[in-house]
């Protein structure tokens, strides 16, 4: 073999590993938005059963993302606004929004990752929420903070984004 | 004097004793047979001219271009929103179409009166409110009327509605004090209750644009 030849196929064979590991190892902010993914599906109901077990698996897979400490602070205009502390309380609140709203769809958009630390990072996300009813469609957009905790991202915070400030 | 050919545009041929080789002979022809295309007396109809203009590669390439340049100009520039909910009746109502100009903003700010597009929740869901507040000015609502700097704002946009409670009604709102990008927006409809209205203060950030067509 020629060594032009050799050459370029040393090339190809280190493009065609790089890309093997790109796409094996993925970047911190792909492994956020995984995350944000199982969170999403998680929470969506779209036509999954609802009955016990597949609930509670559900509701496992969602507190899988979250940190034991997590803080949710939901404050939509003209709709649901409240605070969720700690991993329990947001455990027993998606197994009552799921058991009451058995067709919500949940799709993210505009995710934006921003702040990216070793240890934590930001991210704005829109979420658009079917509840399935006539009525019930509506897009909030949240920040969510992270925390990595031995090698895998957490949810460490939730908070919603307020268009318009009264103070 | 010999007969004129009619080949005076060609280039002028190349005289030499050398021999010509096959390649150059090739090109010769090629040329010549351009040109006497160029010179046959057959119009081009005026409605093939109008349709696909003299040479039709060209201006399916200028078309091409121009649609481009028309579809992003289009996106950059202007965005088109469908008014949903009550709180700028009568001004604007549900359902209506309207533009927003993206760029109205780019080199000024949004001026008191202006009717503006607020980033609710991404880049298509947006608030619909008019400026009422400028950065730097205090702001608060008595009994309805909005005070500015402790002057009363006049509002003529605002209509008298149908069903008898008055526009503005009785709002209340504390002073606040707008910092530097900070613009208080409101909807015209001030007859409905104040806790169901959607209203205070946008940073220049989240403003998408001003409403083309108010």
């Amino acid at each position: 073999m020629s060594p032009l030849r050799q050459k370029t196929l040393m090339g190809v064979l280190l493009a065609l590993a790089g890309w093997a590991l790109w796409w094996v190892i993925p970047s911190e902010e792909e492994r956020i938005r995984g995350v944000l993914e199982q969170s999403r599906a998680s929470v969506s109901s779209e036509g999954k059963p609802a009955d016990g077990l597949a609930l509670l698996a559900r509701v496992g897979q969602l507190t899988q993302c979250l940190t034991r400490d997590v803080e949710i602070q939901v404050d939509v205009f003209g709709g649901l606004s409240g605070n969720l502390s700690g991993v329990d309380e947001v455990r027993a609140a998606a197994a009552g929004m799921t058991q009451q709203f058995p067709g919500l769809k949940v799709r993210l958009s505009e995710i934006q990752i921003s702040e990216l630390m070793p240890t934590s990072a930001k991210a704005t996300v829109v979420a658009a929420i079917d509840t399935g009813s006539r009525t019930g469609q509506t897009a909030q957009e949240f920040e969510l903070r992270f925390r990595k905790w031995e090698g895998r991202w957490y949810i460490s915070k939730v908070a919603t984004v307020q268009a318009l400030r009264t103070r | 004097m010999g007969p004129s050919l009619p080949c005076d545009s060609l280039e002028p041929t190349d005289f030499t004793d050398e021999p010509l080789s096959g390649q150059k002979i090739r090109s010769r022809i090629r040329a010549s047979q351009k040109h006497m295309s160029q010179l046959s007396d057959t119009p081009i109809p005026w409605w093939q001219v109008m349709a696909i203009g003299r040479n039709p590669r060209t201006t399916l390439v200028r078309l091409a271009i121009t649609l481009v340049l028309v579809f992003v100009g289009f996106r950059m520039s202007i965005q088109p929103i469908r008014v949903q909910g009550i709180s700028m009746q009568p001004t604007y109502r549900d359902g209506q179409r309207r533009f927003l100009n993206k760029l109205a903003y780019r080199f000024a700010t949004p001026q008191r009166g202006d009717v503006i597009g607020i980033q609710e929740a991404g880049k298509q869901v947006l608030l619909l409110k008019r400026v009422i507040g400028l950065p730097g000015e205090r702001l608060r609502i008595v009994q309805g009327t909005v005070l500015i700097n402790g002057e009363p704002l006049e509002e003529p946009y605002l209509q008298p509605p149908t069903n008898g409670v008055p526009n503005p009604a009785r709002w209340n709102v504390a002073e606040v004090q707008l910092q530097d990008g900070d613009h208080y927006v409101i909807g015209d409809n001030r007859s409905m209750r104040q806790d169901d209205h959607y209203f205070g203060m946008a940073n220049q950030n989240r403003i998408v644009g001003r409403l083309m067509n108010p």
